[in-house]
């Protein structure tokens, strides 16, 4: 029987080849194990009999049992289209990080320009938070951030 | 004009072409007289005087005639050996054989009457 394994590890190779799928290429070399098993045991040679092309034969075979063929193509493109969008995504997000200081730079206003400008405005430096810096650091902790009005410092 | 070029005569090839057209027919004639396994039918065309047709002729040809409904197979268990696979006519199969070996029978006619006047008549040479 070994050699009629071999057979059918060679025609089932085709078959994948060609694109035949699975369910179907069990059915069609069970079909053939059971032929090939019958002419062995009436004296047939088994490699004999289908000939020197066996990859020929499967197609041919798949071909006259009308079996559903999915195209190879398909499969290496979409791998193809997914390893691309993968690559596509890790480039893009490593761009925006890259970026993305450089992007803050140019649309943020920086906070110190503001509050200290040269002729700061009586009722900017008028304001005062409801509470001292003291009093929130007492209530909040040390590294209670301040807002941008206060001076911007960590009390 | 074209040049007649002399070719040899091959017989196999010819005898390939004219087997093409009613391989299928033959085997549906075979299975008609009795069921057999596809490499039993091989052994019955070569006995039948069509030469060595190999199995993998013959049974691509099979699933396809099984495909079309024209053949069933069942397993039989065999006392000698492993199970067989066992072709047999179908209804649909026996109707498109007698429409087949009809059609068969006015090409060979209209083929014959074509050639016999050429037993009569000499060839230019």
């Amino acid at each position: 029987m070994d050699t009629i394994d071999r057979l059918l590890g060679e025609a089932d190779q085709a078959w994948r080849g060609y694109g035949v799928g699975s369910a179907d290429r069990a059915a069609l070399a069970a079909d053939l194990r059971l032929d090939l098993r019958a002419a062995a045991a009436d004296g047939g040679d088994p490699a004999q009999l289908i000939g020197g092309d066996v990859a020929g034969f499967a197609r041919r075979l798949a071909d006259e049992a009308g079996v559903r063929r999915v195209r190879g193509d398909y499969g290496r493109i979409l791998g193809t289209a997914l390893i691309g969008a993968v690559l596509g995504v890790v480039l893009g997000y490593g761009l925006l990080m890259a970026a993305y200081p450089a992007f803050v730079r140019m649309i943020d206003i920086p906070a110190r320009s503001t509050y200290r400008s040269s002729s700061p405005s009586p009722s900017t430096t008028a304001y005062r938070p409801p509470w001292s810096s003291r009093e929130r650091s007492s209530r909040y902790g040390p590294g209670y951030a301040t807002c941008p009005g206060s001076g911007g410092r960590l009390s | 004009m074209v040049a007649a070029e002399s070719q040899p005569i091959d017989d196999n090839d010819r005898q390939t072409q004219l087997l093409r057209g009613a391989l299928d027919m033959c085997l549906l004639a075979l299975l008609a007289r009795e069921p057999a396994h596809g490499y039993e039918l091989v052994r019955r065309m070569e006995t039948a005087g069509f030469g060595a047709i190999s199995y993998g002729t013959i049974y691509p040809l099979l699933t396809r005639m099984r495909r079309l409904g024209l053949v069933a197979h069942e397993q039989q268990v065999s006392p000698t050996g492993p199970p067989r696979k066992v072709y047999a006519l179908t209804d649909s199969g026996q109707i498109h054989l007698d429409a087949w070996q009809k059609q068969w029978n006015r090409f060979t006619d209209t083929v014959d009457a074509v050639l016999c006047p050429l037993d009569h008549n000499p060839t230019r040479s």
